[in-house]
């Protein structure tokens, strides 16, 4: 015995010494089902090995003893009890019936709901060669319910030090409707899987608040566009169009009109920080507020596309109300946003008494552009290590579907420009008239 | 504890748990019915324990500073990581305060490290004296995740196996045999 520990800690350290310099080579990804019957709810996960890695499963020769892993296999599921945690109208299910088993890596069974649980429920084959770390421990965890119409929701807490590294891709299976696919982080809060279209509102409408608030990026271009803004009509314009505009691309997003890879959302963060730059040293320059409107609706198709980036995953949990969840998280948003704006506006106006006006709007201004500029070149660091797109039929169908959309967006705003200016014009020749009119004797 | 402690590599993982099942004594560990992962974790603390701490008395006191690279832990680092790690996953496991201790920097002399890493683990095994399964679902904060307590028994576990598979390794590098092969 001895001899073989000395051994095994001989070749353990030069293991271990050869790959010291490599990244943690870790599957933290878990693969299940949730499916929805008349009187129960089935999950059934696949979690890798090396997520188990403090239960003593035993080992033979560098492979798991399938046959001797019986206890190990209990204190697994008695573990993973506590792993993964199903709600029901918010309250906590408990598992009436546990079933777990060692299985290969070369394992299918995980391709269909009905083979998973079949398999996870069979006593592991003794015979199949594991070896150690590369299979994966398969559980089917049964939770009985009052209904199925019941509003559902899943967590996982497994390996939840992890942070967003671990997770869990699991498809839900309800009862009558659709089954879709969720991405669940391990140390979330729980996720609704069919949520009514109230929790969907209230949840989307918070998620949106939450956004605008901590988008510290999105904060400081609202602020830049605000600076030298005193006119309450002038506000209204520059919020408004800021808010129709990233609209447009946030829907756009959702509807998957957005171009897609890996580029685009590093892209569109560095293209925010640009925004934020230009409109600091538009202020800077002196800015011409009567096209400010244009400004933010311009920059708010980025920042649109920015908001879609945040909701990504989360639109997930929507269930069957993606239109509403989307409405809802630009309503958080525009909540959000005008909660700041009547924080932000008397603020400035304190600042305007204290500071003369032209030197308050250099002094502040410079402060964003710096700060933008500062995030503009630690954004491009990351985007330079993006793969970029290869030019081929879609990305250029892609790229010229966008450049329409903006050549679009561009001619529709300088109409509007016209159309305002001309009317602006016209106000201002009627007042002159009246004037005129009111000193003839 | 976080991920980034070290790089290193599944194999090593792979022979962790030869040496994890000679020295667990699982079978016997698991055949308790009654709280069974209250008795899991702390048969692995009566064992890790033994074992890392064997592997830092081990290591040679002008060796703690070493380290494969520059981006991994000095063994002394590594050292004072399992001691915060001990400190902070047994207090929350075991629902004891965690004691306000010196801060002390991981370039202390080695038995000032070694006193507090033996120290972390005495706190563990009274922390987690009087644990039962009666409470493994509640959910604990530590730092900002939020878990169940079957399932930071689970880290713990897990962390303790990478953490004394790391040690060994630095032992190797530095032409040191690992105490458990010397019994």
């Amino acid at each position: 015995m001895r001899r073989a520990v000395a051994a095994l800690f001989a070749l353990l350290g030069m293991v271990c010494w050869s790959a010291a310099a490599h990244d943690l080579p870790m599957n933290s990804i878990m693969n299940g089902f949730v499916k929805v019957q008349p009187h129960q709810i089935d999950l059934v996960v696949r979690v890798p090995l090396d997520l188990l890695r403090g239960v003593p499963f035993p080992v033979k020769d560098s492979r798991y003893d399938v046959a001797a892993s019986g206890p190990a296999a209990e204190l697994a599921l008695l573990l993973l009890e506590d792993g993964f945690v199903v709600f029901e109208d918010g309250v906590r299910l408990t598992a009436a019936s546990s079933k777990g088993r060692l299985s290969p890596p070369s394992d299918r069974s995980f391709e269909s709901y009905e083979a998973a649980a079949a398999h996870a429920d069979q006593a592991p084959d003794a015979t199949a060669p594991i070896s150690y770390d590369k299979g994966s421990f398969d559980v089917h965890f049964i939770y009985p319910i009052a209904s199925p119409q019941s509003v559902f929701g899943i967590q996982t807490q497994v390996a939840a030090d992890l942070g967003s590294g671990a997770m869990l891709i699991v498809r839900y299976i309800p009862l009558e409707d659709q089954s879709r696919a969720l991405i669940i982080h391990s140390g979330d809060a729980p996720g609704a899987l069919n949520p009514t279209w109230y929790h969907a509102a209230g949840d989307f409408i918070l998620l949106g608040i939450d956004h605008i608030l901590t988008g510290i990026d999105h904060l400081l271009f609202l602020f830049c566009l605000v600076i030298p803004v005193r006119r309450l009509g002038r506000l209204v314009a520059v919020i408004t169009a800021f808010t129709l505009a990233h609209s447009i691309t946030l829907f756009a997003s959702a509807f998957h009109l957005a171009p897609q890879g890996a580029w685009f959302a590093p892209f569109v963060e560095m293209a925010i920080a640009a925004t934020i730059v230009y409109t600091a040293i538009e202020n800077v320059v002196g800015a011409n507020l009567r096209r400010r409107w244009l400004v933010a609706g311009t920059f708010g198709l980025v920042h649109g596309f920015g908001f879609s980036n945040a909701l990504g995953q989360s639109l997930q949990f929507a269930g069957s109300h993606l239109l509403l969840s989307l409405f809802s998280f630009n309503i958080g948003i525009e909540i959000g946003q005008l909660g700041v704006l009547a924080i932000m506006m008397p603020a400035l106006m304190v600042f305007r008494r204290l500071v003369p006006e032209r030197t308050g709007i250099i002094v502040l201004s410079t402060v964003a552009a710096l700060v933008g500029f500062y995030w503009f070149v630690e954004r491009w660091q990351v985007l330079k290590q993006v793969e970029w797109p290869r030019l081929n039929g879609d990305t250029a169908f892609t790229a010229a579907r966008w450049a329409a959309v903006v050549l679009l967006a561009i001619v529709a705003a300088w109409i509007l420009s016209k159309w305002t200016a001309h009317r602006v014009e016209r106000r201002g020749r009627a007042l002159d008239g009246a004037r005129q009119a009111d000193r003839a004797p | 504890m976080s991920a980034n402690v070290l790089t290193w590599s599944r194999d090593a993982r792979g022979l962790m748990a030869i040496l994890l099942s000679i020295s667990l004594s699982s079978g016997q560990v698991l055949a308790q019915d009654a709280n069974k992962v209250a008795n899991f974790v702390r048969a692995a603390l009566t064992a890790r324990s033994k074992e890392i701490t064997a592997a830092t008395v081990e290591m040679p006191a002008d060796k703690f500073g070493f380290r494969p690279s520059t981006q991994d832990m000095t063994f002394g680092q590594l050292t004072l990581h399992v001691a915060v790690g001990n400190y902070l996953y047994c207090s929350k496991i075991g629902g004891v305060a965690e004691p306000t201790l010196p801060e002390i920097s991981d370039t202390e002399p080695k038995e000032k490290l070694i006193e507090r890493l033996k120290a972390s683990f005495a706190f563990c095994t009274a922390a987690l004296a009087k644990l039962d399964d009666s409470n493994k679902s509640e959910v604990l904060t530590l730092g900002d995740t939020r878990t169940s307590r079957a399932m930071a028994i689970l880290t713990l576990t897990g962390t303790w196996s990478d953490h004394f598979a790391i040690q060994t390794a630095y032992l190797q590098a530095n032409g040191l045999t690992p105490p458990a092969s010397k019994n």
